[in-house]
């Protein structure tokens, strides 16, 4: 489909509003050209003295106008609704798009990139079926209408002009792609300058605590230079546009002026025609005016939404993946890029209700694995089967950096779901929650800010852990669930995993406490399974598993 | 008297208990809480009457009681090999 297809699409699931919006338009610019025609007849009614006439004329010529403002507001109002709502539509597809992503595209895409998609590119693209459809529909109606009207004041003079408006459409045609380039240019800058500052918003603790805020500020400098480049040059081709549609209009209404002086003089023509003929042209050349702008509008409309298009050109994942209590892997590899591969020829098993906990050192792609299970990521090759089909698949997953979102405590618990706080008390005291929860000002209703910031490392964990129980799980994946955690609170965690029945729990941990809990236990190094069984007999033969956590390895 | 953990030993604590391997003879044992501070002191290095002191605070025994838990614990490790 080409670009300009593409730009006129969503009007057409728009059309009632587009179409009013375009005859509100015409209307408007047949108005506007009825003024300077209005006009000569004042001036030929002044000259000839039929004064009745007159104030007949200069009333509708009030009217005119009444009726011009009417319906510029009108217009105004309705390009803004269409705008509007194809920028809140296409908002909510933008958004659809990147949940129906396959997980590991959306780990891919850049810090900030989102959010510059949403909150810049799509007004940038949209600001085109608000003020520029606006000022287009205006523009043809008026351009169309003053030709006509013009050719029936006086043809002669309407054929002088010709040429000179083929010229001032000619030369923006012409700058359309460099227009477009420097407009693509500037939105990327703009959305890199976005996404490098959300990267440094993010990390500000780091940045300040290292006392690298020169290192900052010189990064966001320089992103900030490049805007500052790109705007210039935009603003400069821009303006190269409209003066060259200005040269264009001031020679025309030279010629005309020259041409029509002759032919007064000749007695050719009455000088209430010659007037009207001026005063049309200025309305011939608005468009031509505003050529400049209109096109630098519609390129840089043009190059945010290929931002957009490039997105939306992601494909979605194929399949949903629905993960099960009960499944198995089979020669499963997974890799991230074709030059390293993470998971190697991963068989296992599992049974409903059963506790597995993966352990390996940091690296050894026990995190990667959690998210196969998860359904997050699929096999580069092997297959992975679930199991228990009449059982409906619910999985919770708690993360190594549980997420808390910025709204109350209790919608971060229940994601809207029915919150019987009886019910969660209990699980709240089982994690030792209570005193927490007690004090907060609001309790549960008390909303979270930045991220759960407000709440330590190990309230964090352990709130997460308390929403993924709360979704009564049958499959419940904990990446490190302890990890950084004191005594008292990993044993809390621990009871709390291993008491949890009838729910499949794959855990993956640094600690042993887990780890001697497991029925089965899956030790990975550089992503193979190089041990699995019961702990205890994993202890007996001493590898792999025992020298994970003796601190002795007798070697 | 103060003692060390035997080289062939090799141990991992867990929230519940402390697991402990003799390389030697490939026999594990689990000692319970008392028995895991004891010895994750000793691995401390720390000297017999420190241990005991933090056996009175911790349990909340006197003095003869806790010396005497410790000598018994102590000496049945060192007759099994695990404390030198």
């Amino acid at each position: 489909m080409s670009i300009y297809k593409r730009i006129i699409n969503p009007l057409f699931n728009e059309k009632i509003l587009t179409i009013m919006s375009v005859i509100t338009g015409v209307l408007s610019a047949v108005l506007n050209l009825s003024r300077p025609i209005l006009f000569g007849l004042i001036v030929d009614s002044l000259i000839v003295g039929k004064h009745e006439r007159l104030v007949y004329l200069i009333i509708i010529y009030a009217f005119s106008w009444v009726f011009t403002w009417s319906l510029s507001i009108l217009v105004q109002y309705l390009c803004s609704k269409v705008s509007q709502k194809i920028l809140m539509d296409l908002r909510n597809k933008v958004f659809a798009h990147y949940l129906a992503l396959p997980f590991i595209k959306v780990e891919n895409i850049k810090q900030g990139k989102m959010e510059s998609i949403i909150m810049s590119d799509l007004p940038g693209w949209t600001n085109i079926y608000g003020t520029v459809l606006a000022q287009v529909v205006h523009s043809i109606a008026q351009l169309i209408g003053a030709v006509i009207a013009m050719s029936n004041v006086n043809v002669y003079l309407t054929i002088i002009i010709i040429p000179f408006l083929v010229l001032s459409f000619i030369i923006p045609w012409f700058m359309r792609k460099k227009l477009q380039k420097i407009s693509y240019d500037t939105q990327e800058s703009k959305a890199n300058t976005l996404e490098g500052l959300t990267g440094m918003i993010q990390g500000i603790q780091d940045l300040i605590s290292l006392s690298k805020e020169t290192w900052g500020k010189k990064i966001f400098k320089n992103s900030t230079q490049r805007i500052y480049h790109n705007e210039i040059k935009q603003d400069i081709l821009s303006s190269y546009l409209r003066i060259s549609g200005s040269i264009s209009e001031t020679a025309a209404y030279i010629l005309i002026l020259s041409v029509g002086s002759i032919l007064i003089y000749h007695g050719e023509i009455a000088i209430g025609e010659l007037i009207t003929v001026l005063a049309t042209i200025e309305l011939l050349f608005y468009p031509v005016r505003s050529a400049g702008e209109l096109f630098g509008s519609i390129q840089y409309s043009i190059g945010a939404a290929s931002r957009v298009w490039e997105f939306l050109d992601i494909p979605i994942k194929t399949n949903d993946t629905n993960p099960t209590s009960s499944f198995e892997f089979e020669n499963v590899n997974f890799n991230y890029s074709i030059e390293k591969q993470t998971l190697t020829d991963i068989t296992f098993s599992v049974n409903h209700g059963e506790l597995i906990v993966v352990v390996g050192e940091s690296g050894s792609g026990k995190s990667t694995l959690l998210k196969l299970i998860a359904g997050l990521y699929t096999p580069t090759d092997g297959t992975i089967r679930y199991f228990n089909d009449d059982i409906v698949g619910k999985k919770a997953v708690v993360w190594q950096e549980p997420f808390l979102y910025n709204v109350p405590l209790r919608e971060n618990l229940s994601f809207n779901a029915s919150f019987n706080e009886g019910e969660i008390n209990l699980k709240v005291k089982e994690l030792n929650l209570d005193m927490l929860i007690n004090s907060l000002p609001e309790k549960y209703n008390t909303i979270v800010r930045n991220n759960g910031g407000n709440f330590s490392g190990g309230q964090k964990r352990r709130l997460a852990i308390l929403r993924a129980i709360l979704l009564n799980p049958n499959l419940l994946i904990l990446d490190e669930p302890t990890g950084g955690l004191d005594k008292a609170n990993k044993i809390v965690i621990n009871t709390e995993i291993s008491k949890t029945e009838n729910v499949t729990r794959i855990v993956s941990t640094h600690d042993y406490d887990i780890a001697e809990r497991a029925d089965r236990v899956i030790v990975l190094a550089n992503g193979k399974i190089v041990e699995m069984g019961e702990p205890k007999k994993l202890l007996a033969v001493k590898g792999a598993f025992f020298k994970l956590f003796f601190n002795n390895k007798g070697d | 008297m103060d003692y060390t953990i035997s080289k062939s030993i090799s141990f991992v604590e867990s929230d519940k208990h402390l697991l402990l391997l003799n390389l030697k003879d490939n026999r594990y044992y689990s000692l319970d809480e008392l028995g895991s501070m004891i010895l994750t002191m000793i691995h401390t290095g720390e000297k017999q009457n420190r241990i005991i002191n933090e056996i009175i605070a911790k349990y909340e025994v006197d003095y003869d009681t806790a010396v005497l838990d410790y000598n018994n614990f102590c000496k049945e490790l060192y007759r099994k090999g695990l404390l030198v």
